[in-house]
């Protein structure tokens, strides 16, 4: 009776817990049956058996007309979302990986060799990182959210779902938001070593960096440039999801932009950010010889630091009239 | 070459068929509770016979649907899980019926009217 229990369980391993057992007695009773029936009275033998269990068929076959347990981590309602935030998520992330992968190089130089292993290294690494995490995520709501998975697809359907037929016009390029996220992040990194960006002073086989931002504040001003450059990150992110202009787009990217703004008030408006002896320090470096050049220095710094915020606003306003124009006046020429 | 597939298309569609009316003769016959093999056997003395593998997952499913209620028999030799119709599945079942005359009646009269057609042409 071995082969009989192997295929009972072949069945029942592919079925939820609690009808295994249910069913297994119910498989018993009719392979029994059918033995019965096909030797009458006879002994039964092997070959019975194994005539008996071709008749009825494939057991993973038996499974799925019982409608065992799904057999896929993601199902066809959410794949075609996975896939698109799989997407996302990976140009984000390769954009950020690349930029820091980058820095990290200019900051320490190394060989060239190891530059190419070390970034296709954490290229692979970040890649193999977001395909884990997301499928992980995507696989936990498919096998906990079936339920509403299902009714929401069984939900009432409406032809506005429907989704743009995409025009090139209103098309997002892959490159313009991932250039944009690898600016941000390449910002971010440079404030996370203030000390290292600045005026590059060589004198005397010494190097003296005059720095640009104010060293002290640095622990005060990160959270705040992090959660700028975090909105930009999303608001680019959701342009590499839809890759495509619309007026939910376009007001996304106006309260990103907003807050952005705000955040960049807080910032860059703010005096404590910038180093406030550069120019001393410049001076008694003795970078800009001449009496002249100190004039010009004590004019300018003031002038182009509390200057710096309005640069970052108007390109932001700019950024979100242009959201404007190709979410909704595109579409209505579209 | 052509034949036998011709054959294996006409197999699968006539077996699309079948399956639609399955439920119907499966209820037709659970009046009196039945196990899944003497369903089995006697749909196929009535001649629709029926796969066992096809009917013992339906019968779970027309119970968990409930259109079915079951019993176990453990008295005899081995233990015997009995299907007969709930009143609902009886409900079901009767407005199932009609809905199968309308149909075969429709269908027959555009097979009839294409048979009419063929012979007025002829």
């Amino acid at each position: 009776m071995g082969t009989v229990e192997r295929y009972i369980f072949a069945v029942t391993r592919r079925l939820p817990v609690k009808a295994r057992e249910e069913v297994s007695l119910e498989l018993w009773g009719l392979i029994e049956d059918l033995l019965e029936e096909r030797v009458r009275g006879q002994k039964v033998s092997e070959n019975d058996v194994k005539a008996v269990l071709l008749e009825l068929g494939n057991p993973e076959d038996l499974a799925r007309e019982y409608g065992g347990e799904p057999r896929y981590l993601i199902g066809p309602t959410l794949f075609d979302t996975y896939l698109t935030v799989l997407k996302t998520v990976g140009s984000i992330v390769l954009a950020v990986v690349q930029t820091v992968v980058v820095i990290r190089a200019f900051v320490s130089p190394i060989g060239i060799v190891e530059f190419i292993v070390s970034f296709l290294g954490s290229l692979v690494a970040a890649s193999a990182q977001v395909f884990v995490w997301v499928t992980l995520i995507f696989a936990a709501v498919e096998h906990f959210g079936k339920e509403e998975l299902d009714q929401a697809a069984k939900g009432e359907w409406s032809p506005e779902q429907l989704p743009e037929v995409p025009d090139q016009k209103r098309q997002i390029s892959l490159g313009d938001p991932m250039m944009g996220i690898a600016f941000s992040v390449l910002f971010l990194v440079m404030y996370t070593m203030p000390q290292r960006i600045g005026v590059i002073q060589m004198a005397g086989g010494t190097t003296t960096v005059i720095p640009v931002v104010n060293l002290a504040m640095t622990s005060y001003f990160l959270p705040f440039l992090i959660g700028f450059i975090g909105i930009t990150v999303i608001k680019e992110g959701c342009k590499l999801f839809w890759r495509v202009w619309s007026k939910r787009l376009a007001i996304i990217s106006a309260v990103c932009n907003g807050a952005a703004i705000i955040l960049a008030y807080q910032i860059f408006a703010n005096r404590e950010f910038w180093n406030p002896s550069f120019v001393q320090q410049l001076l008694s470096a003795n970078v800009a010889p001449g009496s002249g050049a100190a004039e010009i220095l004590q004019w300018l710094w003031p002038f182009v630091t509390t200057r710096f915020v309005y640069v970052i606003v108007i390109a932001y306003v700019i950024d979100t009239l242009s959201a404007f124009y190709r979410g909704f006046i595109a579409d209505r020429e579209g | 070459m052509e034949n036998v597939k011709q054959a294996e298309i006409i197999a699968g569609l006539a077996q699309e068929l079948r399956r639609g009316v399955v439920v119907l003769a499966a209820l037709s016959q659970l009046d009196e509770p039945q196990y899944g093999y003497s369903l089995v056997s006697q749909l196929g003395e009535m001649g629709f016979p029926i796969e066992a593998g096809t009917l013992y997952p339906l019968f779970r499913r027309l119970e968990k649907q409930g259109l079915l209620e079951s019993l176990w028999d453990t008295n005899e030799s081995r233990p015997r899980k009995y299907y007969k119709l709930s009143s609902m599945g009886r409900e079901v079942y009767e407005r199932l019926c009609e809905e199968w005359a309308q149909l075969v009646d429709s269908v027959e009269n555009l097979l009839k009217g294409k048979e009419g057609e063929e012979n007025g042409n002829s």
